[in-house]
């Protein structure tokens, strides 16, 4: 009889076995209070959340748990020495379990108060005023009203309200109308719609964030990962579904009898098979009334349908990867971050990815059975 | 700090043995291999574990047999880091009928509410 060795997921790798051993933690407050007894801790941030979200299970609810207490949260895989606040937010909801007896504290990121104030000026509120105002004033006008400003306190820090720095509101001053009854949320996505990538969302920090995200990630990598070293469990698809290689801007109405302003944009996909050897498009549609001008050339400030055209082929014309992993480590990495992905042996591996990704979501746990990992939706596209 | 488990009126004074240091806690540990390598990543937790097993000396079988009562009970449990409501949820049993002579050490869980 000839003996079988036995290979599978569970066979040692080639090298020396290390172990890495370490002691989670966390630091939570409620209401200022710390808490001294969890049994899990979970948050997730995003720009395709916006608002963040978090879930603290404690034993028992105590005197300061109430709905809007103010929470931060710190969660670590060995240290909280130069960790950085992972969430700060407001009690929104609490969940009562029967047994194993437990209480959900569900918290909401700052945004929360964008999201729950309502503009409760009659006839809506001006944010550009006669000369037109740049993207980055208005968000931060809006958040203001929102009870969200800058230094101590709930919001968000100086310099962390990005934007394109265009005038905007000098032709079409009564379409940037914070409407009455319209969150400051709704009119904050309303405008990142077409700010050439910029948006705003709950960052790590308890800071509020509006920054350039692109499907492009950048050159440096706030860190790598590597299978067989740092990475527990993780998926990725590539699709060329989601392609469109030719975007169709429609913005403002002059009322100059020409009709809408209107600019588009076409490249030839890789991915998109020819027909009868012809390039083939799919078309996105892009509308707002915030585009005031239909070529960048066009005289006068704000955005022009040109320059979003332009902006989103690059963001659609690209077979997209997305990878979704596990890791243990414990590194603070923002949403809308660059990292690399490496297989193992320096080339593609097991998840099929040697490149740089950029971060759309994150989510930092620490589990019941006091285990630390974080999880990393990633995106990156290929022309 | 004297740890004991107080149910009602009754006080079940307990003698932590190991120094005052749990022998373990329940469900504490994650052992993490990462696929296709030789890293694994140990997390031993603490705070969030909320079983508690404790290696309790009694003195006598006589003893032990008199904390039984207290199995299934809930009860304010004084230990060497706190003090907590617990629920008293397992002990380990003495063989019945089989004479217990001199100090037994045995480990009694307890549920932190």
């Amino acid at each position: 009889m000839t003996a079988t060795g036995i290979v599978g997921p569970n066979a040692p790798g080639a090298g020396s076995p290390t172990s890495v051993v370490r002691s989670p933690g966390y630091l939570i407050t409620v209401a200022t209070v710390p808490l001294t007894e969890i049994f899990s801790a979970r948050v997730s941030l995003g720009f395709d959340l916006q608002v963040g979200q978090a879930v603290v299970q404690v034993p028992v609810l105590t005197a300061q748990m109430v709905m809007w207490a103010y929470v931060t949260i710190k969660l670590y895989a060995s240290t909280a020495v130069g960790v950085i606040t992972s969430f700060e937010g407001w009690i929104t909801e609490i969940d009562y379990t029967l047994w194993p007896r437990s209480v959900g504290l569900v918290c909401s990121g700052l945004l929360i108060r964008a999201d729950t104030k309502h503009n409760p000026a009659v006839a809506g509120t001006d944010l550009v005023g006669a000369n037109g105002a740049t993207d980055q004033s208005i968000v931060t006008a809006v958040l203001n009203a929102c009870g969200l400003v800058m230094g101590a306190g709930p919001g968000y820090v100086n310099g962390t309200i990005g934007g394109t720095g265009v005038t905007l509101g000098a032709f079409a001053r009564q379409n940037f109308l914070w409407a009455e009854g319209e969150s400051g949320l709704a009119y904050i996505q309303r405008l990142d719609e077409v700010c050439l990538g910029y948006r705003t969302f709950d960052d790590v920090a308890g800071q509020i964030n509006r920054k350039l995200i692109s499907v492009v990630p950048t050159a440096s990598p706030v860190a790598t990962f590597t299978e067989g070293l740092d990475i527990e469990s993780g998926t990725t698809q590539e699709t060329v579904t989601a392609i469109r290689n030719r975007v169709v801007v429609t913005g403002y109405d002059q009322g100059l009898g020409g009709g809408p302003s209107t600019s588009s944009a076409q490249q030839i996909s890789n991915f998109i098979p020819t027909v009868f050897g012809a390039a083939q498009y799919v078309s996105q549609q892009v509308s707002s009334p915030l585009i005031e001008r239909a070529l960048a050339a066009d005289p006068g400030p704000g955005l022009s349908c040109e320059d979003v055209a332009t902006y989103t082929l690059t963001q659609t014309n690209r077979k997209q990867t997305k990878t979704t992993f596990v890791t243990p480590r414990d590194d603070v990495i923002s949403p809308g971050d660059t990292i690399a992905i490496h297989g193992a042996a320096g080339v593609a591996d097991r998840l099929g990815v040697h490149t740089t990704f950029w971060v759309q979501n994150i989510e930092r746990e620490l589990t019941e059975k006091g285990a630390f990992s974080q999880t990393l939706t990633c995106l990156s596209g290929v022309v | 700090m004297a740890s004991s488990f107080v149910v009602g009126g009754t006080t079940y004074p307990l003698l932590v043995t190991a120094d005052g240091v749990p022998k373990k806690f329940a469900a504490d540990i994650s052992v993490r291999k990462m696929p296709g390598g030789t890293v694994t990543y140990i997390d031993i937790g603490g705070p969030t574990v909320h079983e508690l097993s404790l290696s309790v000396l009694f003195l006598s079988g006589s003893a032990a047999l008199a904390f039984e009562p207290a199995v299934g009970q809930v009860g304010t449990l004084t230990v060497f880091d706190g003090t907590y409501s617990a629920l008293c949820r397992d002990m380990q049993r003495l063989s019945r009928g089989v004479a217990v002579s001199g100090p037994t050490v045995l480990t009694v869980e307890f549920l932190l509410l």
